[in-house]
């Protein structure tokens, strides 16, 4: 219960510091997508349902508290998740490549955010937007992956050594 | 025939050994379904609020049960906001701190402005009030301008003078009774010997009794301040301790039945006075009075 114990307070964690910190202090509109990222080190640390249960309840929490539309989050968060899990099926990567991946991954709801922004009328910056903002938000969000991980490795090898 | 149906059964069962591969694949990928149809019904989710906002039931729940944690780190943002203000952007937050004190400066100023106006209010209608119930009288109101120094202002200075028809002796009252009477005379100004003048001499009645006698001198009272002297009482007088003293009206400069102040204590047996007197009148928070123009006077 150690591993799901310590995902679980890292989650509240994010959610914390997505809500009620980085929401309102960025640099220059820059900040990363911390429980993205918790849901991210889950999928690779334990498995993908991990991340996907992550991903799907602390998003609609956020959605929730910050006035979202309810499930937009959720589901960006979704194809993240689903898309790093197919990167790392079939290799265990390094600190390096996996902050790649994460990026990667992260940059994928980006379409999806554009697309409802665009529903709601809000005026989206488009490629600018996405160098200059998004693209350093999932690099952030990629780096932000690495400690996570390693907190979550951490809590599932108390986890062996107890089996 | 026999071959053709072989073959068939063969095809038949080839096919299905695909079907079931094609199903364990399905079956090994089956996080990947599970995350498909969740993206799919969150995003459903998503669309029903893109509309017009309204806020279906299951947004409802969500957002109602998240209300209390909404709160809480709102407040949180709101903390951190102000420290990193505090921290970052230390110019800011003293030129808040100005700005408040520069509103709390002006609130404070027109609070003072308010409760000067109410109070010189109450003491208008005051005023108003002792004019109304002597409708005989004929007054003169005049702000106090100045005052003696010493602690127990015995003259004070008022802004009306010749011009204004003051003239000598006219009393000056209050709504709670007599302050003095004018002593000197200039065009605009009048200088007012108080009741705590050692020269004041006011003809007195004791209300109860009725007995008449003087009043005038100062001498100290019991507990140390100062009151004034009561002479000329009648023989056998029943004057007691706390009585009090109203002028009679025979000097005729106070009118009768103003109130002077109470009997604080009795002769005991010097012969000096009959007894001594503690005014009534605040000279110290005097600000308007009412000149009193004697009978047949046309201030």
């Amino acid at each position: 219960m150690k591993r799901y114990g310590t995902l679980t307070l890292a989650a509240v964690l994010a959610i914390a510091l997505d809500t009620a910190v980085l929401s309102a202090h960025t640099l220059w509109g820059v900040r990363p997508w911390v429980l993205l990222a918790v849901a991210l080190a889950a999928s690779v640390a334990f498995n993908v349902q991990s991340g996907i249960v992550t991903a799907l309840l602390g998003g609609l929490i956020i959605d929730a508290i910050c006035n979202s539309y309810l499930g937009l989050t959720a589901a960006c968060y979704l194809v993240s998740v689903s898309a790093l899990y197919l990167f790392t099926k079939r290799n265990h990567p390094k600190a390096l490549f996996l902050w790649a991946l994460a990026a990667a991954a992260a940059l994928l709801p980006a379409p999806i955010e554009w697309l409802y922004s665009y529903l709601r009328g809000a005026q989206y910056g488009g490629l600018k937007t996405l160098l200059t903002v998004v693209l350093p938000c999932a690099v952030a969000t990629g780096l932000c992956v690495l400690p996570f991980r390693k907190l979550l490795d951490w809590s599932k090898k108390g986890h062996r050594d107890r089996i | 025939m026999w071959y053709t149906v072989c073959g068939a059964v063969c095809q038949i069962a080839a096919t299905h050994a695909k079907g079931r591969s094609a199903m364990r694949k399905l079956w090994k990928n089956r996080p990947m379904w599970i995350a498909a149809v969740l993206f799919a019904l969150c995003i459903l989710l998503a669309a029903a609020t893109v509309g017009d906002r309204r806020i279906s039931y299951t947004d409802g729940l969500f957002r109602s049960a998240a209300l209390p944690v909404q709160e809480k780190l709102y407040a949180a943002q709101e903390a951190v906001r102000d420290f990193f203000v505090r921290v970052f952007h230390p110019s800011a937050l003293e030129e808040e701190n100005a700005r408040l004190k520069e509103q709390l400066l002006e609130q404070a100023k027109q609070l003072a402005f308010y409760e000067d106006t109410a109070r010189e209010n109450a003491r208008l209608t005051e005023l108003l009030n002792f004019t109304d119930a002597n409708p005989n009288l004929r007054f003169l109101t005049a702000s106090v301008i100045g005052k003696s120094s010493n602690p127990y202002i015995d003259t004070l200075t008022l802004n009306v003078g010749t011009r204004h028809g003051v003239s000598e002796k006219m009393a000056v009252i209050t709504g709670d009774g007599v302050i003095g009477r004018v002593s000197e005379i200039g065009p605009t100004w009048c200088r007012v010997r108080t009741l705590a003048n050692d020269d004041m001499r006011i003809s007195v009645t004791v209300q109860r009794t009725r007995d008449e006698g003087m009043y005038g001198g100062l001498t100290d009272l019991p507990d140390g301040s100062l009151g004034s002297k009561l002479y000329y009482l009648p023989e056998g007088a029943d004057v007691r301790i706390g009585d009090v003293v109203v002028t009679s009206g025979l000097d005729e400069i106070f009118p009768k039945g103003l109130l002077i102040g109470k009997v604080v204590a009795l002769d005991e047996g010097t012969g000096a006075y009959d007894a001594i007197v503690e005014w009534d009148a605040d000279f110290s928070h005097l600000e308007e009075v009412l000149v009193l123009a004697p009978t047949g006077a046309n201030p």
